[in-house]
C-alpha cells in the first residue's frame, strides 16, 4: 500500500485538480465529522486536500441582495459575524446549536452541509457493526433501524442545512470545469447511503443567501444543551409581505425537508403541516423514539405558525 | 510516514509522523508529551484540547499534518517560568481539580475563551466549557475560578453550619497537595508512564451475547513478525471475581462467552498497528446460545444457564436476598393509606474521564503493575490467584488515577492479562481502552426494575416499607451479592417504621457484568422510595418536607436491622435547604410547569465489614520520622481524585501540631505501603483517617516523651503547636528539629503504625451485615425545575443540596465531592443511560452517553452539616457518595409538583416526561411554548 498523502491546495481549482490526480481524495476543512467517521472506519481515504485555509473559501460579504459566506468559515465566525448577527439571525442561532464550543472553533459551514448522515447503528466502531451484522450503510444487505428494510433512513445531520433552506440559499460549486451554481436543496439526494450529489471532486466554495424582509423561528431536539447532534431540527421563515413561510427540518429524514406555505392558499396550514409530515421518513434511529420526533415536529410548527400569524 | 516539523509550545521539533495520524497521537506517543490527555479519543470529551494557532481544537481528531507551520500550545505552553499561569493558581485554589484528568482541556478551552471575550458574563463561560466533560466537580468550582479570572463576581452558594474549634490545620479550605500537578498536565497517570521495550497489548472481543467457543486459531496471527504473544482463555483457569462468594469470572472466555465484547484472545506486539493486525487474523468458531438480555428473559424457566451455578433456581438467577424485620401484615393493616410504585431504571456507567490503562512488568519481585485502580489490594489478590503467585510476588501501584466512583475497583481481566504476559514474556506489556472498551467492561450501576410499597397513618407516620427489586447484574457477579442486599437494607432509614422488609433477585444476563458504583446499590430503591413518599403527602395534602420531618431516625438510635446511628444531622440538612430554597413560602405557589420536589437520604460511612473475611484491621497508617525532620506517611488509601492524599498528611498535622508540609506521602503501592482495602464504600476519610490519627498520636507522644526525658521535664505538661514543642503555658521548650534530634537520639529513625478496627455491632440475622456501618451519613437535596408542558422539555434551574458529613476535615474537598455527587445523580435522572439493541451496547461513548455539560447543570447551593460523629476522625465521616442518592428523586418530584406527572422510568428525558403528561390529559393546563 502507497502512503497516505496530506495536501494543501493553494485556490479551489487548485483542490478540485488535486482531488482527481489522486486517488480516493476527500476535502477536510475542520475534520470534526470526517475524522470521527474516518477512525470509525465509516470512510477511507488515501488522499485528503485540506480546504480550511483557502483564502477565497474564508471571507464573508454582504450587499444589498445577498450574504456570501465562504465555504470553509467556521460556524464559530458565522456565529461571530455583525450582519447574519442582524439580519439572519438565525444562522446564527444553527451554528450555535451545533456540537460544542470547541469543535464551532474549527468546524465549517461547508463541512456542516455535508456532514455524514448519521444512525445510531452506523455510528459506531467496525467492531461494533460488523458483530451486529454490517447494515446498508456500511456494505451490508439490510436496514437494522428498521429490522431489515432495503433502504437506508440514516438522518440528515446538518444543523446549517435546514435553516439555510429556510432562507432559500444556494450554494457554488468547484468543478472540474469551472463554478456552478445550484440551490442548497440540490445538494441532497434523499438516499441514507449516498445523501450527497456533488460528484467526485466538486467542492462547495460558498453559501449564498438571499437577504429579504423575514421573522425566524429555529428549534433544535436534544438531550443536552451542547455536544450532542440533532434529533429534530425546525428552521422557519416568514415573510409576511408575501405571506409566504419556508420550512426546513432536518435530522428527521434522509435528507434536509423543505416546503413552503403560502397563507391564505387553499389548504390550512395544520392540513398542509399534516401531509408534509406523512412523508418524512422517520426510523427509530435516534434516542427519542419516532412518534415522540414526530409530535414535537407537528406541535412547534402549528405554534410557531400561529405566533407568526399574531406578529404586528 | 513523512518528515515534519512542528512547533509546539515555541519549541521546534523534526520527526517522522504518518500521514493519517493525529495530533494527539504525535504529542503523547511520539514526543512523550504526555500533558495532553485523551479520555474518548473522538472530540466528545475535551480532555484533549491544546490551541492551533491560538484556536482551541479537539487534538485527538486534528490531523498531525495539519499542524505543520501552525503554532501548537499545550498547557505547558501557557506558562513560561515556573510560575502557574493566573488561571490555573485559581483552579487550585478554587479546588476546580480532583482527579485532574480533565483539567489541562478544560483549562486550555477556559483561558482561550477568557483571553478572547475579556467582558464574558457567567452564562457565556458556562456556555464555553460546555465540550469539556468533567465527572468529578459539577463544574461549580470550575466556574468560580474562571469567573474571577475573568474579574465576574459570582454569589457565594456554599455554608458549613457546624460548632467551631480551634483546629490549625483540619476545617481549612486545603487545595489538593498535587494539585498543582495536576494542573500542568504533568501528574502521571496508568498510561503517562513511560516505560522503555513495552509491548502493546490489544483484545479480541466477542462478538456474540452468548456462544460456546468451538474452537481458536491463531497461527496465522502468530506467524506475524512484531507478535510476541498470543494467550487465550485456558492459559487462565482460575476464577476471580471481587467477591470471594462469587468468583464466576476467567480474564478470558473458555469454554464460551457471556457477552458482546468479553475478551476472547489476547496479542501482545511490538506495536498498536501489529496487534491489531493480529487481532484480524485470530479465526474463532462460535456455536450461538440462546441469549437472554433482560431481567424478564432472565427470569423464565429455562434449561439454559449463563452460569451453572444458576441451576438450582431453574432460571438465570444469580442471587435471592429476602429480609423481614417486623410484622409487615400488621404494619400495612394499621396504614391508612399504602401507595406504591414501580419505577425502571437504566444501566449507568461511571463515566470517569480516563480510560482503564496498565502497564505490567516482571523482575526479580515478581510482577509489578502500574495500573488505574482504586483498591490494589484486591488486584494484588486476584493476580496472585490467577497467575498462581504468591501474594509476595504481586506489586500493585497506583498512579494519578482519573475518576474511579466505583468503576476502578475491581480487579479486571485486563490487568490480569497484562501480568500474565510480562510473566511470560518477560517484557513490560502495555494497555490502553479505548473508549468503547471503557464502557463494555462497564461494571456500572445495575439496570433495575423496582416496587416500594410504603404505608402510613392519616398523619403521615410511616408504619411499613416494603421493596421487591430485580436488578440485571449482566455476565459476571462483581460486586453484585452486595447489591443484592443493599438495594434493600437501605430502605431500613431514614425513616422510622414499624416494618421494613424486601425481597430482591439479582439476574445473569448476557450483557456486560454491573458492580458498585457511587452510592452502591442504594441509590435506585431510595428514588422509588422518596417518589412514594410524595406521593402520599400529595394525597395527605401535606407538605413532603413536613412528612420527612415527621418519620427522621434520630441520633443515637438503632434501625429496625440493628443499624446503630451515631451521629445524624438530617434534620439540619432538611431545614437547611428548605429555607434557601424558600421552601414554605413557595412550595405549592408556583404557576404550573414550574416546581420544586425534595428527598432525604443517607449512606454508610465505610462498609464495617471487610469483603474477604479476616481478623487485620480495616485501614493502617504507618509514620516515618528520620533525621532530616521529614515525616513520611505511608498508606494502601488510595486516592483516586477524592483527596486522600491531601488528608491523611492534615489529619497527622493537626495531630502533632507541625505544618502539613514536613508530612510527605507515598501512598497505594503494595510493596511500600500498609495494606488498605481501598476506596469503596466511602470508607477512607473514616477508617484510614483513624488510623493516621491513632499513628500521630503515637508518635506526638513518643516526640513529647523524649523531649521530656532530656530537658527534665513533665511530659504530660508539654505539647506540640506550630512547629515547636512548648509548655501548657506556651513558653519555647526547642524546636521541631530539635525534638526530631532528640527522639532520634542514638537510634535513628523510627516508624510508628496506627491502624482502625470497626466496631463489633450489628445484628445476627442473615444478611445483617449489608449495610452495616460504624456510622451513616445523611442528606437532603431540593431540586426546582421548570417543565413546558406541550413538549415535555425541562430544565432544571437550581439543586439546593446539604450533606451531614460529620465534620468537613477539608471543605474545600468535601464541597467538591458532594457537588460532583449531585451532578452526577442528576446525570442519571435527566440523560444518562446505558443504551443495548440485542445485548449490542449503543452508547459506549461520551456522546450518546450523555454525561451532562456546563450547561446542562442547574445553580447548584452546597451546604456542608456538621453533626460530629463520635467516632469518627475529628468528627468526620463519608461526603463522596451518599448525597448523590436524594438529587434524582428530588428531580422527579419537582417535575411532578410542577406538571402532576409522574415518570416511572429513568432517565427521565423529555420523551418521557411528554408522555406522562398525555397519558393523564386533564393534566396540560397552560402553555408555556
Amino acid at each position: 500500500m502507497t502512503d497516505k498523502k496530506y495536501l494543501i491546495p493553494k485556490t479551489s481549482a487548485e483542490a478540485v485538480k488535486l482531488f482527481t490526480q489522486h486517488e480516493n481524495s476527500k476535502y477536510i476543512a475542520g475534520g470534526t465529522d470526517l475524522i470521527v467517521n474516518f477512525k470509525q472506519n465509516n470512510i477511507a481515504f488515501q488522499s485528503l486536500i485540506d480546504v480550511s485555509s483557502l483564502p477565497e473559501l474564508k471571507t464573508i460579504t454582504a450587499n444589498e441582495k445577498e450574504l456570501t459566506i465562504g465555504a470553509s468559515c467556521t460556524l464559530q465566525e458565522i456565529a461571530g459575524h455583525d450582519f447574519i448577527k442582524k439580519n439572519l439571525s438565525i444562522l446564527k442561532e444553527a451554528a450555535l446549536s451545533i456540537a460544542s464550543p470547541i469543535t464551532r472553533a474549527s468546524a465549517t459551514i461547508g463541512g456542516n452541509l455535508l456532514c455524514e448522515n448519521r444512525c445510531v447503528f452506523y455510528n459506531q466502531s467496525d467492531w461494533w457493526r460488523e458483530s451486529i451484522g454490517n447494515c446498508l450503510k456500511c456494505e451490508g444487505d439490510i436496514c437494522i433501524a428498521t429490522g431489515g428494510k432495503k433502504n437506508c433512513f440514516s438522518k440528515s445531520s446538518s444543523d446549517m442545512a435546514p435553516a439555510l433552506l429556510a432562507c432559500n440559499a444556494e450554494v457554488s460549486i468547484q468543478t472540474e470545469k469551472g463554478t456552478k451554481r445550484i440551490s442548497a436543496e440540490q445538494l441532497y439526494s434523499g438516499e441514507g447511503v449516498y445523501p450527497h450529489t456533488l460528484k467526485a471532486g466538486e467542492l462547495i466554495v460558498a453559501i449564498h443567501i438571499p437577504i429579504v424582509a423575514q421573522q425566524f423561528f429555529y428549534f433544535k431536539l436534544r438531550q443536552r444543551q451542547s455536544i450532542d447532534f440533532s434529533s429534530l431540527t425546525i428552521a422557519m421563515s416568514y415573510q409576511k409581505d408575501k405571506s409566504l413561510l419556508k420550512i426546513g427540518i432536518g435530522s428527521a429524514d434522509p435528507k434536509p425537508v423543505y416546503w413552503e406555505y403560502k397563507i391564505n392558499g387553499e389548504t390550512k396550514f395544520e392540513d398542509d403541516v399534516l401531509q408534509k409530515v406523512k412523508k418524512i421518513r422517520f426510523v427509530e434511529n435516534d434516542y427519542y423514539s419516532r412518534d415522540y420526533r414526530k409530535d414535537i415536529l407537528l406541535l412547534q410548527l402549528n405554534k410557531q405558525y400561529q405566533k407568526f400569524l399574531n406578529t404586528k | 510516514m513523512i518528515q515534519v516539523q512542528l512547533k509546539i509550545n515555541e519549541k521546534d521539533y523534526t520527526l517522522l509522523v504518518k500521514e493519517d495520524e493525529m495530533l494527539s497521537y504525535t504529542l503523547r506517543e511520539r514526543l512523550h508529551l504526555k500533558e495532553t490527555k485523551v479520555g474518548c479519543d473522538q472530540a466528545s470529551c475535551g480532555a484533549c484540547t491544546i490551541w492551533m494557532d491560538g484556536t482551541p481544537i479537539s487534538s485527538c481528531i486534528t490531523p498531525t499534518l495539519k499542524a505543520v507551520n501552525k503554532k501548537i500550545t499545550t498547557i505547558e505552553g501557557i506558562t513560561s517560568g515556573p510560575q502557574l499561569h493566573q488561571l490555573q493558581e485559581l483552579f487550585v485554589k478554587h479546588g476546580a481539580i480532583q482527579c485532574g484528568f480533565c483539567t489541562p482541556g478544560m483549562v486550555m478551552t477556559a483561558l482561550n475563551f477568557v483571553n478572547n471575550n475579556p467582558k464574558c458574563n457567567l452564562e457565556e463561560i458556562k456556555e464555553s466549557i460546555s465540550g469539556n466533560l468533567c465527572r468529578c466537580t459539577g463544574y461549580k468550582k470550575i466556574i468560580d475560578a474562571i469567573a474571577e479570572y475573568a474579574g465576574i463576581y459570582r454569589k457565594q452558594t456554599s455554608s458549613i453550619k457546624g460548632a467551631s474549634d480551634n483546629h490549625t490545620v483540619i476545617g481549612k479550605r486545603t487545595p489538593y497537595i498535587e494539585a498543582e500537578k495536576k494542573v500542568r498536565g504533568i501528574a502521571d497517570y496508568a498510561d503517562d508512564y513511560i516505560i522503555k521495550n513495552a509491548l502493546v497489548c490489544k483484545f479480541l472481543r466477542s462478538p456474540y451475547p452468548h456462544a460456546i467457543i468451538k474452537s481458536i486459531d491463531f497461527s496465522e496471527a502468530q506467524k506475524l513478525s512484531g507478535v510476541k504473544y498470543i494467550a487465550v482463555g485456558k492459559e487462565l483457569p482460575e476464577k476471580f471475581g471481587v467477591l470471594p462468594i462469587s468468583q464466576d469470572e476467567t480474564a478470558m472466555a473458555i469454554d464460551k462467552t457471556r457477552y458482546i465484547g468479553e475478551i476472547v484472545a489476547a496479542v501482545a506486539a511490538e506495536t498498536e498497528t501489529i496487534a491489531n493486525e493480529a487481532l484480524q487474523k485470530i479465526k474463532v468458531d462460535y456455536e450461538i446460545l440462546p441469549a437472554f438480555l433482560n431481567i424478564d428473559d432472565s427470569l423464565k424457566t429455562t434449561d439454559c444457564f449463563i452460569h451453572q451455578t444458576s441451576a438450582k433456581h431453574k432460571s438465570n438467577v444469580h442471587k435471592k436476598a429476602e429480609i423481614r424485620i417486623g410484622d409487615k401484615e400488621k404494619s400495612f393493616n394499621e396504614s391508612t393509606i399504602v401507595k406504591d410504585l414501580t419505577v425502571t431504571f437504566e444501566g449507568i456507567s461511571h463515566g470517569f474521564t480516563e480510560p482503564h490503562a496498565c502497564t505490567a512488568y516482571w523482575d526479580e519481585n515478581g510482577v509489578s503493575i502500574i495500573t488505574a485502580t482504586q483498591v490494589p489490594h484486591y488486584l494484588q489478590k486476584a493476580l496472585s490467584k490467577t497467575l498462581n503467585i504468591p501474594l509476595y510476588k504481586v506489586r500493585v501501584i497506583k498512579p494519578y488515577v482519573g475518576g474511579g466512583f466505583g468503576g476502578k475497583s475491581d480487579p479486571f481481566a485486563h490487568e490480569i492479562i497484562a501480568s500474565y504476559i510480562a510473566m511470560k514474556t518477560h517484557r513490560p506489556v502495555r494497555v490502553c481502552f479505548s473508549r468503547e472498551e471503557v464502557f463494555l467492561t462497564n461494571h456500572g450501576r445495575h439496570p433495575s426494575r423496582i416496587n416500594i410499597k410504603i404505608g402510613t397513618d392519616s398523619n403521615g407516620i410511616i408504619k411499613a416499607i416494603d421493596g421487591n427489586m430485580q436488578i440485571d447484574g449482566g455476565a459476571y457477579g462483581s460486586f453484585g451479592v452486595v447489591t443484592t442486599y443493599y438495594n434493600g437494607s437501605l430502605l431500613q432509614g431514614p425513616y422510622k417504621t414499624d416494618y421494613y422488609g424486601y425481597s430482591s433477585a439479582r439476574l445473569y444476563t448476557n450483557k456486560p457484568q454491573c458492580g458498585a458504583m457511587r452510592g452502591h446499590g442504594g441509590v435506585n430503591p431510595r428514588f422509588v422510595t422518596e417518589c412514594v413518599l410524595d406521593d402520599i403527602a400529595h394525597q395527605l395534602k401535606m407538605d413532603p418536607c413536613e412528612l420527612r420531618l415527621k418519620n427522621l431516625l434520630p441520633p443515637g438510635t438503632t434501625t429496625l436491622g440493628q443499624f446503630r446511628i451515631t451521629s445524624n444531622g438530617l434534620k439540619e440538612a432538611l431545614t437547611s435547604v428548605m429555607e434557601q430554597a424558600r421552601w414554605t413560602e413557595r412550595y405549592g405557589k408556583l404557576p404550573y410547569g414550574h416546581g420544586l420536589g425534595v428527598a432525604c437520604s443517607w449512606y454508610i460511612s465505610g462498609s464495617l465489614l471487610p469483603i474477604i473475611w479476616n481478623e487485620y484491621p480495616q485501614s493502617v497508617v504507618h509514620l516515618k520520622l528520620d533525621f532530616d525532620g521529614r515525616i513520611l506517611l505511608t498508606s494502601g488509601a488510595s486516592d483516586i481524585g477524592q483527596g486522600t492524599d491531601t488528608l491523611l498528611p492534615m489529619i497527622a498535622a493537626e495531630v502533632l501540631g507541625i505544618k502539613k508540609d514536613i508530612i510527605q506521602v507515598v501512598m497505594a503501592d503494595t510493596l511500600l505501603t500498609p495494606v488498605d482495602l481501598g476506596s469503596y464504600s466511602s470508607r477512607v476519610t473514616f477508617m484510614a483517617g483513624n488510623a493516621a490519627k491513632a499513628a500521630a498520636e503515637k508518635l506526638r507522644d513518643e516526640i513529647i516523651t523524649c523531649v521530656a526525658k532530656r530537658k527534665e521535664l513533665v511530659k504530660e505538661k508539654l505539647r506540640l503547636n506550630n512547629n515547636e514543642i512548648v509548655s501548657n503555658s506556651g513558653e519555647k521548650i526547642c524546636g521541631w528539629q530539635e525534638a526530631v534530634d532528640i527522639t532520634l537520639s542514638q537510634r535513628g529513625a523510627i516508624s510508628f503504625s496506627g491502624w482502625y478496627i470497626s466496631p463489633k455491632v450489628g445484628g445476627d440475622y442473615k444478611g445483617a451485615g449489608a449495610g452495616l456501618s460504624p456510622s451513616y451519613s445523611f442528606g437532603a437535596a431540593i431540586a426546582e425545575v421548570k417543565v413546558n408542558p406541550d413538549t415535555g422539555e425541562y430544565k432544571v434551574i437550581n439543586f439546593y443540596g446539604a450533606h451531614d458529613c460529620g465534620k468537613a476535615l477539608n471543605p474545600l474537598a468535601v464541597e467538591g465531592q458532594l457537588e460532583g455527587s449531585w451532578h452526577m445523580g442528576l446525570g442519571q435522572a435527566m440523560s444518562e443511560q446505558m443504551k443495548y439493541h440485542e445485548g449490542h451496547l449503543l452508547s459506549n461513548n461520551f456522546l450518546d452517553y450523555k454525561i451532562p455539560t456546563a450547561l446542562d447543570t442547574p445553580e447548584i447551593y452546597t451546604n456542608i452539616i456538621e453533626s460530629k460523629d463520635p467516632e469518627g476522625p475529628f468528627g468526620a465521616k463519608e461526603c463522596g457518595e451518599g448525597a448523590l442518592h436524594p438529587s434524582i428523586p428530588a428531580l422527579s418530584n419537582a417535575i411532578f409538583n410542577a406538571v402532576g406527572a409522574r415518570v416511572t422510568q429513568l432517565p427521565i428525558t423529555f420523551e418521557q416526561v411528554y408522555n406522562a403528561i398525555k397519558a393523564n390529559p386533564q393534566l396540560a393546563k397552560t402553555s408555556s411554548l
